[in-house]
């Protein structure tokens, strides 16, 4: 049992990596197709009474390979894009037994600010959070500044996503920090998008993410 | 086939910088070398003192008109009345605000415009949802008296979704097919990926027989000559003149 267990890990793990949500999908080389994805293997490791959490962590190191592969080059976007997807479909089958364990995730509160409606960056980081093990609430574009506070607070979310793409937008970032703090929370506010610079977020009291495993690497830190 | 250039756009970062410290040297350059290929030189700027400033510089230079790329009304106000010659405006939308804010300015000073296949809950995901928000901004600048609109269909990158490509290449397959004037930005589509010229060289020739206007690079050497090559082999260049200037020994 336990072996299997560990091997199914591995596999996870690989087709993660791989980019390979089910057994339909192609490898790098255009093979593998038929073998289990991510979807079918998380399905499996479950049944077999492998714990969610294990499954989580093994999912939170192959994604933190995909980011390193990512930096050095090896892969691109659509790489990335794939092992995101991959993961979002293998949290939507462990979803289930988290709650019926009393596992809960963390919540990530995500929006495009008000004025705003540009959404790329934001759903890439939705996507990769999503993949990483978080509860992720995905507000959409334009949103006014009251909506995400209001769902900060209805949710009890200790993470918020900003994102803006002009710099006149991005003014509105400052406003939901205000009301945030106004309120009482203390949610850690995470901020993105081509107008931002570490200077705005400094000054607003937010952390800049240059890019998605930017902010995957800020909500680890925790 | 109308282009537009795209070269003098504050989110370009060598161009914001310029326009900070009113450089006027470097934004004349970037606009003589778009004289010979241009109809339009796209002006953007986030500020309206930016914006006034880049008419002045550019305008007076001639050869091309302006294309005025905003989304403020305020900036636009001020930028139509600045500019002398023809303009076209870049961009209204399926917004019910900018429609309303725009299109009293656009009527006033008897300007094109560019139209984007969205509104306000965003880049619709089908083609035909785009066509239909098209169509509907169509209507409106009929009923206004507007008639020389030009329908951008929305060009999102193949990194995030390998499907982008084709679902712009199916709204402009629409918008054709209901008699609409066309264009698009060429560069979005090749975002995140290596060899982007080849991506847009791809998608330009595949997307060129529902194109009026494009808007683009035009010191890509490569895709201008990919482009003067589109239109001789669909029939928009007669006696293939426009293919041949390039290559005439004189």
């Amino acid at each position: 049992m336990v072996k299997i267990s560990n091997e199914l890990i591995e596999q996870i793990n690989e087709n993660v990596i791989k980019g390979r949500r089910h057994k339909e999908d192609e490898d790098f080389e255009g093979g593998s197709v038929g073998e289990p994805g991510v979807e079918e293997l998380v399905e499996e490791a479950l049944k077999g009474g492998v714990k969610p959490k294990e499954i989580i962590g093994c999912i939170n190191e192959a994604m933190e390979v995909v980011g390193k592969k990512y930096e050095t080059g090896e892969f691109f976007i659509p790489d990335m894009m794939a092992s995101a997807e991959a993961v979002s479909a293998g949290m939507d089958v462990l979803e289930p037994y988290l709650s019926s364990t009393g596992e809960s995730m963390d919540k990530f509160v995500i929006a495009t600010v008000e004025g705003d409606l540009h959404d790329i960056g934001k759903n890439i980081v939705a996507l990769l959070l999503k993949g990483a093990g978080f509860n992720v609430i995905d507000l959409g574009t334009n949103v006014p500044a009251d909506k995400i506070v209001e769902t900060v607070r209805a949710e009890d979310a200790k993470l918020v996503g900003l994102s803006a793409l002009l710099t006149t937008t991005m003014r509105r970032m400052g406003e939901v920090v205000e009301k945030l703090r106004a309120e009482g929370i203390d949610a850690k506010v995470l901020v993105g998008g081509a107008a931002v610079s570490v200077s705005y977020a400094a000054e607003i009291g937010a952390i800049y993410c240059k890019d998605a495993f930017g902010a995957l690497e800020a909500v680890k830190n925790d | 086939m109308i282009l537009i250039g795209d070269r003098i756009n504050s989110r370009i970062r060598n161009v914001k910088r310029a326009i900070k410290r009113r450089d006027e040297g470097y934004i004349r350059d970037l606009a003589v070398k778009q004289v010979n290929t241009c109809v339009f030189v796209d002006l953007f700027a986030e500020e309206k003192s930016d914006m006034l400033w880049l008419i002045e510089i550019v305008e007076p230079i001639g050869g091309f008109k302006l294309c005025i790329d905003t989304a403020d009304v305020d900036i636009l106000d001020s930028a139509l009345s600045a500019c002398r010659g023809e303009v076209m405006v870049n961009s209204i939308s399926g917004e019910e605000k900018r429609l309303s804010e725009f299109i009293p300015l656009i009527k006033e000073y008897n300007a094109s415009c560019i139209a984007l296949c969205m509104d306000e809950r965003g880049i619709p995901a089908t083609a035909e949802e785009r066509a239909e928000v098209g169509s509907k901004v169509l209507e409106r600048c009929g009923e206004e008296g507007i008639e020389e609109v030009y329908f951008d269909p929305l060009v999102l990158p193949i990194s995030i979704n390998d499907k982008n490509g084709l679902t712009t290449l199916k709204t402009l397959e629409i918008l054709k097919r209901m008699d609409m004037k066309t264009t698009m930005g060429l560069t979005n589509i090749s975002y995140g990926l290596p060899s982007p010229s080849n991506i847009e060289n791809a998608f330009l020739a595949l997307s060129f027989r529902y194109l009026d206007s494009v808007i683009l690079n035009p010191w890509d050497e490569g895709i201008i000559e990919l482009l003067r090559a589109c239109e001789a082999v669909s029939g928009r260049d007669k006696f293939c003149r426009n293919y041949l200037s390039a290559y005439r020994r004189v």
